[in-house]
Parts: structure tokens; C-alpha cells; sequence
């Protein structure tokens, strides 16, 4: 139920949303000539039988550009007041006045935090898809492949800025080791 | 129902509590006064598993509270001071969600919620966001949230602060029906007159000290009579009844009960015309201010 309702939370506000539009329309855009880009090579490679374009050649750089800026600021815009806000309204004091564990509501939010990573991420590509789709272009199971690992990549990538915000607001030492070690592995992952 | 055990709690190198001990029977209501500062609320979040002690030990009900925070919170209310809730939701919404801690279905929380909402007084605001409530809306809120468990020990921490006179009228009913119920009440007041209205017995901290405690009858010390009559009195013939000074035309006795009924025989017998004959108990206040500056 904590995870639920931060995912709503964080879906719902202001602040999620604009970044979120604004990356759609990066993505969009940039996929867009990046779809144009690809097909090229794609008809080379067809004719020619050469090297096989990458699919995730239709990202572009502006769509990696795109998640590497608007995906970080989003991150930690996700994360910066998750506890402080809570501290802030005293909401977390009425909160931990039921029966719940403080490691419970961190976990909780991040969970919900990730999720709601995890719909950015599924949107963005499904939306790249259809852009390819739309253009004539079926995409082989390996593509698919191709593309949900860009996917988790991005997952880890957005995740990680969410933890790096999120980490100066943990007191208690073993989640800090928790989510350090997280972030040591998101890092890796990237 | 609930024992402290020589409890303390440091904050880095402040002692906000030292060595307090404790113990409130069930179905007492206490009230727990203090100086700003005093150790009051760093005492109630002990008490709800919220913090742990340095050192000593609380149970509640016999349950440990520093072992089982979760089973305490199961069995207590709390309404802290300033209350907050999430000022995007609406007044229902916040409930709902805080009764998905508990073991209830959705329909049955829906029923508690809309009986609570109706006994604090915000019924007809039950679908309005929290961010758009007044102090003493969020403070109703706040009794409903404490209340949502149907819980045996509540903990109100200054819970009329922000009320206007009608809602602490209210909340004191609210309390008194709860001690009723069968409810044990840790109280923290805002005012002291509230103690008089609805606390049985008082606890007095200082200095993270718990310095004074009992029923408010015991905390009753010598009252004071005021007696005047014609001709002027000797104040000899009171002596009997306790201290006698005199100040103008009147003599004060500082006697240990009300004993106007005897005076006002001996006066007669002695012939004496009685003008002024009174009581002044010390009230509350002066107790407490005697007691907390005595402290330091």
C-alpha cells in the first residue's frame, strides 16, 4: 500500500508529469529522425547484406541525450523531498504512529519511485516502437531484445539518480548501505 | 497499564529524559505537565515505539515497547502535536489510508471512518482536501486518525492547541466519554484548567525529572481562610485551627482543611460578628509554578 501510494503520488504530480512530457516529446522527436537514420541503413543492409544496423540506432543521440538530461533531472526531482516533505508536513509522524517500520516506508517509496521509473521507461519505448512500426519497419525478436536492454539500462540509469536523491535523507546506517550498494551497482550497470 | 522504568534518553549529549519512572493504571486518565522543553513529547514517542531509550525500559499492557514497537502501535492511539497528514488527499482519503495498516476490510474502514469523522465534528468536510483545513480542522482529523484502532492507551500530545473554545469543549467530551469507554488516556495538556476538567491523576516533569505526581485532590495543599469580624479579632482564639496572620482588619489562617464550620462556632461563642468568612484554595497553576520553580 506505501508503494502504491507513492506510485500515485509521483504520477500524479506536477512536476512528474512536466518532465515526463517533455521527455516524450525529446524522445518522439529525436526517435523520429533516428527511425529515418536507421532505415537507411537497414535498406543498405538488405541490399548489400553488410553489417547489421543496431536498432538502437533509432534512439539517436538526441534520445539518449534526452534520457541522460531530462532522465537524471527527473530521477532526482522523484527523489529529493520523498522523506523530507513527509518530515516537513509532519505527515511522517502521524504515519509512523501506525503500525509500520521506518525501513517499511523508505523501501515503500522507492519501490513506488521505481515503478513509476519503470512506466517512463515502458512508455518511452513502446512509443519508439510504434514510431518504427509506423514506418514500416517489423522488428525481429532479437530487436525486441535489443531494446528492453536499452530499457533496463535506462531502469538502472534514472534509478541510480533517484537513489543518489534519496540517500542523503536515510539516518539509519543499514539502508544507507542498502542503497549505496544499489547505487554501486546501478553504477556498474551503466 | 503503562510502566516506565527509569527511563532516559540522550540526544547527542542532551539529556532530554533522566531516569523518569512512571506507572498509569488502566482506565486512568493522566495528565502530564511540563515546561516547554521539559521531556513531554520525547515521553509520548517512547512510549509509541517511535524512539528508543539510552536506557530503562517501557510496557505497555505488558508488552515491551522497545522489543514490539509494531504490536504497541496496534494497541495505542497518538494525536502528536502539529499533526500532519497528506495535504493531497482528502479527509477520508488520509484515514483510508492509514487504516490499510490495520487489519480491516475496506468496507469496514469506510464505516469507523464516517463514525469518527461524525464524532470529531468534520463530517461535512469528509471529501475536502487536507490542504485546504484550518489548524483546528487538522486537529479533529488528528483525534479521528488516533482513534482509527479503536485503541486501548491513547496519547494526546497538546490536543486542544488550535481549537477554538467550542472544539475543546468538544474534545474534553470526547475524552471523558473515552475514559468511559474504558479507554486508559495519557494526556498532555495545553491549559492547565483542562487537567481540573478531565485528568484523575497529574505527572509534573522538569529537566527531564518527573518531579511531582498523584491525584489532583492530593496536590491540594493547605487551604487558606480569610476571616473578618466586628469588633476586630484576637487572632489568639484560631490558633487551634493552624497558622494565624493578620493583615489589616483580617486574620488569615493557613489551616490544613476547610474548617470554616468550626471557626465560624468558636467566633460565635466568643461573641464576635462575622463579616467575612472564605476559602481560597491555591489553584492548580500556583501548585504547578511552585512545583516546577521549586525544580530548578
Amino acid at each position: 500500500m506505501l508503494q502504491k501510494k507513492e506510485f500515485a503520488d509521483q504520477i500524479t504530480s506536477k512536476r512528474f508529469i512536466a518532465i515526463f512530457v517533455i521527455m516524450l516529446l525529446f524522445t518522439a522527436y529525436s526517435i523520429h529522425q533516428g527511425a529515418d537514420a536507421f532505415m537507411r541503413d537497414y535498406r543498405v543492409f538488405v541490399q548489400s547484406g553488410e553489417s547489421k544496423p543496431s536498432i538502437i540506432q533509432i534512439f539517436g543521440f538526441l534520445g539518449s541525450f534526452g534520457i541522460l538530461t531530462f532522465g537524471a533531472i527527473l530521477g532526482l526531482l522523484m527523489g529529493f523531498d520523498l522523506i523530507t516533505k513527509e518530515k516537513e508536513f509532519g505527515s511522517l509522524k502521524t504515519l509512523l504512529s501506525h503500525p509500520v517500520f521506518r525501513d517499511q516506508i523508505i523501501n515503500g517509496k522507492a519501490l513506488g519511485a521505481f515503478l513509476a521509473l519503470c512506466l517512463v521507461v515502458v512508455v518511452t519505448r513502446i512509443a519508439s516502437l510504434g514510431v518504427l512500426i509506423m514506418k514500416g519497419f517489423v522488428p525481429s525478436f532479437d530487436d525486441l531484445i535489443s531494446i528492453a536492454k536499452f530499457g533496463l539500462i535506462t531502469l538502472a540509469y534514472l534509478f541510480t539518480f533517484f537513489s543518489i536523491a534519496l540517500l542523503p535523507q536515510q539516518p539509519q546506517k543499514t539502508l544507507e548501505r542498502l542503497y549505496s550498494s544499489l547505487l554501486a551497482y546501478s553504477f556498474y550497470l551503466v | 497499564m503503562i510502566e516506565a522504568e527509569n527511563l532516559t534518553k540522550m540526544y547527542n549529549n542532551f539529556k532530554a529524559l533522566d531516569g523518569l519512572n512512571l506507572k498509569i493504571e488502566e482506565n486512568e486518565v493522566f495528565g502530564f505537565l511540563g515546561p516547554n522543553g521539559a521531556g513531554k513529547t520525547t515521553t509520548i514517542s517512547l512510549m509509541m515505539g517511535m524512539l528508543q531509550p539510552t536506557s530503562g525500559s517501557i510496557k505497555i499492557d505488558g508488552i515491551d515497547v522497545a522489543k514490539n514497537p509494531l504490536e504497541i502501535k496496534k494497541m495505542c492511539g497518538y494525536l502528536p502535536e502539529n499533526v500532519g497528514f497528506y495535504d493531497n488527499l482528502t479527509a477520508k482519503q488520509n484515514l483510508l489510508y492509514f487504516a490499510e495498516f490495520y487489519k480491516m476490510s475496506k468496507d469496514e474502514a469506510t464505516k469507523i471512518i464516517d463514525d469518527l469523522l461524525e464524532l470529531v465534528g468534520i463530517a461535512h468536510t469528509a471529501d475536502k482536501k487536507v490542504g485546504e483545513y484550518s489548524k483546528g480542522m487538522k486537529q479533529r482529523l488528528g483525534l479521528a486518525q488516533a482513534l482509527l484502532n479503536d485503541p486501548k492507551v491513547i496519547f494526546l500530545d497538546e490536543p486542544t492547541s488550535g481549537l477554538d473554545p467550542q472544539g475543546a469543549a468538544d474534545f474534553r467530551k470526547i475524552i471523558r466519554n473515552l475514559k468511559k469507554e474504558g479507554k486508559t488516556i495519557f494526556f498532555s495538556p495545553h491549559i492547565l484548567s483542562e487537567v481540573r476538567e478531565v485528568c484523575e491523576t497529574v505527572g509534573i516533569i522538569n529537566r527531564g525529572k518527573l518531579i511531582a505526581k498523584g491525584r489532583i485532590e492530593d496536590f491540594k495543599q493547605n487551604v487558606v481562610i480569610v476571616v473578618e469580624t466586628d469588633p476586630p479579632l484576637d487572632p489568639s482564639i484560631l490558633e487551634t485551627f493552624g497558622n494565624v496572620k493578620v493583615k489589616d482588619s483580617q486574620a488569615i489562617v493557613e489551616a490544613e482543611r476547610d474548617c470554616r464550620i468550626e471557626i465560624s462556632k468558636t467566633l460565635t461563642k466568643n461573641g464576635y460578628t462575622i463579616k467575612e468568612l472564605h476559602l481560597t484554595e491555591p489553584s492548580l497553576e500556583e501548585i504547578y509554578l511552585n512545583l516546577v520553580g521549586g525544580g530548578e
